[in-house]
């Protein structure tokens, strides 16, 4: 066949209208013509939709899902082509074309299609784009990642038509069924694409093995040791770790009550040598009784564990003060509440601090002390002297100086 | 109970746990595997190929070559006769498709593709095929058998398809290689004794690990489990 004499024929002798002549041609036949290269994988099926779609609509409608005749020179071959087919066809209407390299759909009202209003073509796009929108929603609840073919915005806005050009803005006349109709694989097409390198293939007998192997190894050696742990001894400790168990809240609560009562009765002795004093005592020993006494008053009663011994031991270290001419009162700096250091012992970095018999015992066997603990801000206890606050910097007086004077009123 | 008895019960019962955990792993293996595998065929299944790949697929069945009714632009009537005569002189069965390039006619390209090569083999016997979308813009691969044809459509889909193509396809018969695929070749792990040493190898790993895992748990929390492993 002789190039131009007449449309071209695939091997198989299917005819394809590859010029603008053509396709003109076709759409005398049928309004709608829907190409393979478009078809969406059901070529006929889909050209016979929008052709029901088209007669159903009350204005002329011409339709057109092919591939970009050669020659044309814009990037927007679907603008292009719709324009050179209304030029050359003379025939008002809307006119829809889709090419398969843009994938996007033109469309144009040509003529005065409806006297009553003045922009059809904003009035139609805007209808068209909300019952776009409404099948896109169906489409999504269905199929995650479902790609949507350029045909469904074309039935969607022949489906408009079938109303004529819309009158109001912001509506769009489908029923919920035609909506739902545009979920169906005419339109869409699952995206099913799987990248080359990712060929699934069945477990080898090899891969089988490793995963029992595997398995089975890390199960048993588990299970058997989870097994012997039935009945044992319940979480012994490690051996060189014993440390004494924390002390739960409760005994931390009857530690509070029991350090109160002990810090109370040094309060009231203190009271009560203060005011017999008189000036038979020096009165830098009675400044130093007097500071202490009003500062131990405020924490006797106090929730903290630590700020009840700080009370205790100021009380203790102004009755200290009345009763030596000299000196001051040095408590163990392990735990307050031990009473007065008698020894001097090295405490972790070699520093030496003073410590109750028991602490210095302790220590030198390299026994586990149990020190005064303090919270923090997660409940969890250490040692006060491992902490920041004005008790570990003075030891509570263990490490002599005015101490008393640091401590707020 | 004594020693012995208490042993011989954490063997047996860390055994059926272990061999259960080994059978069902094993289950979970091929039924996610059959599901990827089942789930990549879905889409090459002949009742959901495109028309365009069912049109396509009939008119390769005479003389080897189709040209889809859109792509007559690229290979004209005189083109497609020239093409079928290689074929015809070619050895290896191949099988020419001339089209134009889309993902708006039912599938994306790689899909359309891959419902071609499952057509072909479906057909029996191995051949290979040539997908001609434009310069520089196709695929060459075999179909019905591993195997590799030394043909790069980016660098060898050059000039006139009316030349080229019947060039390539006289082509075919020297540069195609193809790999027989016996089971021990393809299992990466050498079979089932390779698999049960590579397991044990990887097993000591992984139990190595927990026992990392327990060690720092127990270090931190300053207890160790009850009991020892030997009682
Ligand atoms: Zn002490």
């Amino acid at each position: 066949m002789l190039p131009g004499s007449g449309p071209d024929t695939g091997s198989d002798g299917a005819v394809f209208a590859g010029t603008i002549d053509e396709i003109v041609a076709a759409l005398d036949q049928d309004p709608v013509l829907v190409e393979e290269v478009m078809g969406n994988g059901q070529t006929e099926a889909l050209q016979a939709a929008l052709l029901e779609k088209a007669e159903a609509s009350q204005l002329p409608v011409y339709v057109v899902l092919t591939k970009a005749p050669a020659g044309l020179t814009t990037q927007n071959t679907a603008e292009e082509l719709l324009t050179l087919l209304h030029a050359r066809s003379g025939k008002d209407g809307v006119w829809l074309v889709s090419t398969a390299d843009v994938g996007h759909v033109a469309m144009q009202v040509y003529g005065d299609l409806d006297p009553a209003v003045d922009d059809e073509f904003t009035l139609l796009r805007n209808a068209s784009t909300n019952a776009q929108g409404e099948a896109f929603k169906a489409i999504r609840s269905e199929c995650g990642d479902c790609q949507i073919h350029p045909a469904l915005e074309i039935g969607v806005t022949l489906d408009v038509l079938a109303h004529g050009i819309p009158q109001e803005w912001g509506t769009q006349p489908l029923t919920d069924a035609q909506v739902d109709s545009y979920t169906s694989s005419l339109w869409t097409a699952p995206d099913t694409q799987t990248a080359h390198y990712e060929r699934a293939e069945m477990p080898t007998a090899g891969l089988y093995a490793v995963v029992a192997t595997v398995t089975a190894l890390t199960v048993a050696v588990v299970a058997y040791r989870l097994v012997q742990a039935i009945g044992g001894k319940r979480h012994p400790r490690l051996r060189g770790s014993a440390k004494p168990a924390p002390p739960t809240l409760a005994e931390r609560n009857t530690a509070v009550v029991d350090a109160r009562r002990e810090a109370a009765a040094a309060y009231r002795a203190l009271e009560k040598a203060l005011g017999r004093a008189g000036n038979r005592v020096a009165w830098e020993r009675r400044d130093i009784a007097t500071a202490c006494l009003e500062r131990a008053e405020s924490r006797i009663g106090a929730d903290d564990l630590l700020e009840v011994v700080g009370g205790l031991v100021l009380a203790r270290t102004g009755s200290y003060a009345l009763a030596h001419a000299t000196g001051q009162y040095r408590c163990c700096y392990v735990d307050p509440r031990h009473g007065a250091a008698t020894k001097e012992a090295p405490l972790g970095g070699g520093v030496q601090v003073p410590v109750c018999a028991a602490c210095a015992a302790a220590l030198a066997g390299k026994r586990p002390l149990a020190p005064l603990l303090s919270a923090g801000r997660f409940g969890s206890l250490a040692p006060y002297y491992e902490r920041s606050s004005v008790w570990s910097r003075t030891g509570f007086g263990s490490l002599g100086g005015d101490w008393w004077q640091e401590v707020p009123r | 109970m004594n020693r012995v008895v208490r042993g011989l019960v954490s063997v047996t019962v860390a055994g059926a746990l272990a061999a259960g955990s080994a059978v069902a792993a094993t289950q979970i293996l091929h039924d996610r595997r059959a599901e990827a595998v089942a789930a990549q065929a879905a889409p090459l299944a002949p009742e959901v190929r495109t028309d365009r790949v069912r049109n396509a697929l009939a008119g390769l069945a005479d003389d080897g070559v189709y040209v889809a009714p859109d792509a007559r632009d690229l290979l004209d009537k005189r083109g497609e006769r020239a093409v079928a005569r290689a074929i015809a002189e070619a050895e290896t069965p191949i099988k020419v498709i001339v089209w134009t390039k889309t993902n708006k006619a039912g599938a994306s390209y790689f899909d359309q593709r891959q419902q071609v090569e499952a057509g072909l083999t479906e057909a029996g016997g191995r051949g290979v095929y040539l997908i001609w979308q434009g310069p520089e813009n196709g695929d060459v691969d075999t179909y019905g058998a591993y195997g590799f044809v030394d043909v790069a459509p980016y660098e060898d889909f050059t000039g006139d398809p009316a030349r080229t193509l019947p060039r390539l396809v006289a082509q075919v018969d020297a540069e195609v290689r193809w790999y027989e695929r016996n089971s021990d070749d393809s299992d990466y792990w050498g079979g089932t004794g390779g698999g049960i040493a590579a397991g044990l190898l990887i097993g000591s790993g992984v139990l190595l690990a927990v026992a990392l895992l327990y060690g720092l748990l127990m270090v931190a929390v300053g207890r160790r489990l009850p009991g020892r492993w030997l009682w």
